[in-house]
C-alpha cells in the first residue's frame, strides 16, 4: 500500500473544488491511482486524465515534477506526487 | 504600399527641433516587414553607417547621449481590426544603457494602433532637448511641446493630463515616470497607464533626451490589400483562437500568472536570487490566488480577443490599492518569488509602484534579490542601506526599495544601476543573475535547458521572449520536448528566435503563436499588405532580422564571449526538486547553435549575411 498525492491546478481546481487529495493505492499503478481518485472526485476526473490507451496528451501531467511522457517507470511509490494542469501558457 | 502600412515614417530631431517625414520604403518593408526589423535596418543604414563614415566607432556611442536614436515602431498588421491581438508596438534604440547592446522592448495597450491612426508607421527620435518636451502627433500634425510642467509627474498623471489636452477619442500616451527622468538604467516606457515597453532601459533613453512623452491621436485607417481573403482569414483565425484552450480560456481566465505553479512544480521557479528552483509556498502568489482574491476584471489590449490583462485591487491593509493592473507572471516572480516575498498584496503594490514610477519589474525584482543575497552574505555593509532591511522575504523593504530606486534615494541610487553593476560594486559579480547585463526572467534553465541556450544567445540579453522554448519544453506547444535534455534545443531556440523576430516586426502579440505559426503569418501579410510570402519566406525574414541585429551587436564589441550564463546556472547543481543535480550544458548546445546559425565566434559570417541578402 502506497500513498500518492494528486495536485490540481487552474480550471481543474475550480471544477473539482480541491487543491489536492491523497490516494491510497495497492499496486502504485498510475491508472489505478487516477481511477481511485475518480471514486472521490467523480467519473469526469478519470476522463479528464486518462484515455483508453493511456493518458490525455492535452493535459499537462507531471509525476514528481517530470512530464509523464518522459517518465520511464510509471510505478508510483510512497509520497509520490502527480500534478495535473489543463492546457495553459503565459510568458 | 498595397495595404497594412500607413506609408509614412516620421523623424523628429530634439536637438534642433526639425521634423521630417519620408514614405515607407517598399523594398525595405518586403525584406524586414516593419516594427523591429524595419527599425533595425534604418538604425544601421542611416545612423550607424553615418557615424562610422565620420570616424565615430559604434563602441563610443553613449546610450544616454544625444547620438542614441529611439524608435517607436509598428508593422503592417498593427491596428488592423479582426487580426488576432493587433494592439502591440515595438521600441528600439541604437544602444541600451543597461546592456550596451541594441535596445529593444515591446508593449501592448492602445499606443501601437493609435500611432498608425495618427498617421505614422514609425517614429525615429534623434538628438536631445535642452529642456523637457513632449511630442504630440494628431492626424499627421507634429509638434514638439514644452513639458516642464510635466517633468516629475508619475506615468499615470502624465497620461491623464496629456489625454485631457488632446481630447481625441483615439488618444494614447507613451511616457516616462521619475525613474526615466532620473535615468535609472532599467527605467521603462509606460503607455496607457499600465502597459510597459519594459526591458533594456529605454525609459532612461527618453529621460536622457528630456523627452517626457509621445502623444498620438488620429483617424487614419490602414487599408487592406485583399479584402476578400482578409475577411476569410480573420473569421478563421478568430475561431481558432477561441477554440484553443490556451488563448480561448486559460489566458483570459487566469492571466499569465497561471504559470507560477507549473514552473514551480517542474522545479524551475527561481527562488531567492536563484539559490533554488522550488518554493513550497509558491501557490500563495499564483495566478489562481490572484484570480480568486484580487481580480476585479480583465482589460484587453486594443482589438485583442484573448484579454489576458488583469485589473486588480487590494482592498485593505498596508498595501491597499483600489485600482491597479497586473501583476503579470514575470512581475509576480521577480518581485515575489525571487525576493522571497510571499505576500501577494506587497507584490501587487510593488508592481503598482513600478508602473507608476516607470520601472521594469523584472530588472527591479531581480536587482533587489541580488542585493538581498549580497546583504545576507554580509557583502553590503549595514550603513550603505540607510535603514533598508534587505533580508529575503521582507515585504516592506521590497515596496520601499522600488520608490527609492526611482528617485535614487539612499541605497536606491545603487539599485538603479541594475544587478550587474551592483554585484560588481560589492565584489561578487557572480551574484547578478543576468546575461549581457539584462536580468534573467522567471525560468531556471537548469530545469528547462533550451531556455538557457536562448538566454545566452538572445540578442537583447537575458530575455525569455526572444525565443520562448518554454512553450515546447514545459507547455507542450506545439509539441512536447523533454525539458531536462540539451538534445535538439539548438534547433528549437533558433526557430523560436526567428519566428519571434517576425512577430515583433508584424507587430503582433507573441501569445498568438500559441495558435498561429509562420504559415499563418505569411497568409496574414499577403492578405493585409499584398505580399506573396510563403511560410519559408517568413522564417527567412525572421532569420535575416535576427542576423542583422547580431551583426550590429558585433560592432559594439559583442561576440561569443558574451553568449554565456551566470556561473550559478553552469556550475551549481540545482539543490532540490525535479531538476535536482542539473546544471545547464551550455557548451554543447552553443556549438550546435552556432553551426545552425552559420556564425563564427558568435557573429554572422560575411557569407551568412550575403546568403540572407543583408546589405551592409
Amino acid at each position: 500500500m502506497v500513498r500518492v498525492k494528486i495536485l490540481l491546478f487552474a480550471t481543474l481546481r475550480d471544477k473539482y473544488g480541491v487543491r489536492e487529495i491523497e490516494i491510497e493505492s495497492e499496486r502504485g499503478d498510475f491508472r489505478e491511482v487516477i481511477e481511485k481518485a475518480g471514486e472521490v472526485l467523480g467519473r469526469d476526473f478519470i476522463d479528464d486524465v486518462l484515455t483508453n490507451e493511456g493518458f490525455r496528451n492535452d493535459r499537462i501531467i507531471l509525476v514528481n515534477g517530470r512530464h509523464i511522457q518522459f517518465v520511464k517507470d510509471l510505478k508510483l511509490g510512497e509520497g509520490d506526487t502527480i500534478a495535473i494542469f489543463p492546457p495553459l501558457a503565459g510568458g | 504600399m498595397k495595404g497594412g502600412y500607413i506609408g509614412k515614417t516620421l523623424f523628429v530631431n530634439l536637438t534642433d527641433g526639425t521634423i521630417r517625414e519620408e514614405p515607407i520604403d517598399p523594398g525595405i518593408a518586403e525584406k524586414y516587414i516593419g516594427g523591429k526589423g524595419y527599425a533595425l535596418y534604418v538604425l544601421y543604414r542611416r545612423y550607424l553607417k553615418e557615424y562610422m563614415s565620420k570616424g565615430v566607432s559604434p563602441r563610443d556611442i553613449d546610450p544616454l547621449g544625444p547620438e542614441n536614436v529611439l524608435v517607436f515602431a509598428t508593422g503592417p498588421i498593427t491596428g488592423i481590426v479582426g487580426i488576432p491581438s493587433p494592439g502591440r508596438y515595438h521600441v528600439m534604440a541604437l544602444r541600451s544603457p543597461l546592456t550596451g547592446s541594441v535596445g529593444s522592448a515591446n508593449s501592448g495597450g492602445e499606443f501601437g494602433p493609435f500611432m498608425k491612426f495618427a498617421g505614422y508607421d514609425m517614429i525615429f527620435i534623434e538628438g536631445a532637448a535642452e529642456k523637457p518636451v513632449y511630442i504630440e502627433i494628431v492626424n499627421g500634425h507634429v509638434d514638439i511641446r514644452n513639458a516642464e510642467d510635466l517633468w516629475g509627474l508619475n506615468t499615470f498623471t502624465t497620461t491623464r493630463v496629456l489625454r485631457e489636452r488632446v481630447r481625441h477619442r483615439n488618444t494614447s500616451v507613451a511616457c516616462i515616470g521619475p525613474a526615466g527622468e532620473n535615468k535609472v538604467l532599467f527605467a521603462n516606457i509606460m503607455n496607457d497607464e499600465h502597459r510597459a515597453a519594459g526591458r533594456t532601459g529605454l525609459g532612461a533613453v527618453m529621460g536622457s533626451k528630456k523627452l517626457k512623452a509621445v502623444v498620438v491621436a488620429g483617424d487614419h485607417q490602414p487599408q487592406v490589400a485583399n479584402v476578400e481573403e482578409y475577411r476569410k482569414l480573420v473569421a478563421e483565425m478568430a475561431e481558432r483562437m477561441r477554440k484553443n484552450p490556451v488563448t480561448g480560456s486559460g489566458l483570459p481566465q487566469y492571466g499569465t500568472a497561471i504559470l507560477v505553479n507549473i514552473i514551480n512544480q517542474i522545479g524551475g521557479l527561481p527562488y531567492k536570487n536563484w539559490q533554488t528552483g522550488y518554493n513550497p509556498e509558491a501557490d500563495k502568489i499564483s495566478g489562481e490566488t490572484l484570480a480568486s482574491k484580487y481580480l476585479i476584471k480583465r482589460r484587453p489590449c486594443w482589438g485583442c480577443q484573448i484579454a489576458c490583462g488583469r485589473v486588480t485591487r487590494v482592498q485593505f491593509g498596508p498595501y491597499q490599492i483600489l485600482y491597479t493592473e497586473g501583476p503579470e507572471y514575470e512581475s509576480v516572480w521577480a518581485l515575489g518569488n525571487d525576493t522571497g516575498v510571499m505576500d501577494l498584496e506587497a507584490v501587487i503594490k510593488a508592481n503598482h509602484f513600478c508602473d507608476e514610477l516607470g520601472i521594469d519589474t523584472i530588472s527591479m525584482g531581480s536587482t533587489i534579490a541580488t542585493a538581498m543575497e549580497l546583504y545576507e552574505r554580509k557583502l553590503i555593509p549595514e550603513e550603505d542601506l540607510e535603514g533598508l532591511d534587505l533580508r529575503f522575504g521582507n515585504p516592506a523593504a521590497l515596496v520601499e526599495a522600488v520608490w527609492r530606486t526611482a528617485y535614487k534615494a539612499g541605497f536606491g541610487a545603487k539599485l538603479a544601476l541594475g544587478s550587474k553593476r551592483l554585484a560588481e560594486m560589492y565584489g561578487a559579480p557572480e551574484l547578478s543573475m543576468s546575461v549581457k547585463g539584462l536580468e534573467l526572467p522567471a525560468y531556471d534553465p537548469r530545469a528547462a535547458k533550451g531556455i538557457g541556450l536562448n538566454y545566452a544567445t538572445a540578442n537583447r540579453g537575458g530575455c525569455h521572449v526572444s525565443g520562448y522554448t518554454i512553450a515546447s519544453e514545459v507547455l507542450g506547444i506545439p509539441e512536447k520536448t523533454d525539458p531536462l535534455t540539451p538534445t535538439g534545443k539548438a534547433k528549437l531556440a533558433k526557430i523560436f528566435q526567428d519566428l519571434t523576430s517576425v512577430v515583433n516586426s508584424a507587430v503582433n502579440c507573441l501569445f498568438t503563436t500559441f495558435e498561429i505559426g509562420a504559415r499563418d503569418y505569411a497568409r496574414l501579410f499577403n492578405a493585409v499588405a499584398g505580399y506573396s510570402f510563403t511560410e519559408e519566406d517568413v522564417m527567412r525574414i525572421g532569420e535575416r532580422i535576427y542576423n542583422l541585429e547580431r551583426y550590429i551587436m558585433s560592432l559594439y564589441g559583442f561576440s561569443a564571449k558574451d553568449d554565456t550564463l551566470p556561473p550559478r546556472l553552469l556550475k551549481e547543481p540545482m539543490p532540490e526538486g525535479p531538476a535536482k543535480g542539473h546544471v545547464v550544458e551550455l557548451d554543447v548546445m552553443l556549438k550546435e547553435y552556432y553551426e545552425l546559425r552559420g556564425w563564427v565566434n558568435g557573429i554572422p559570417t560575411p557569407e551568412k549575411l550575403r546568403e540572407l541578402r543583408i546589405e551592409l
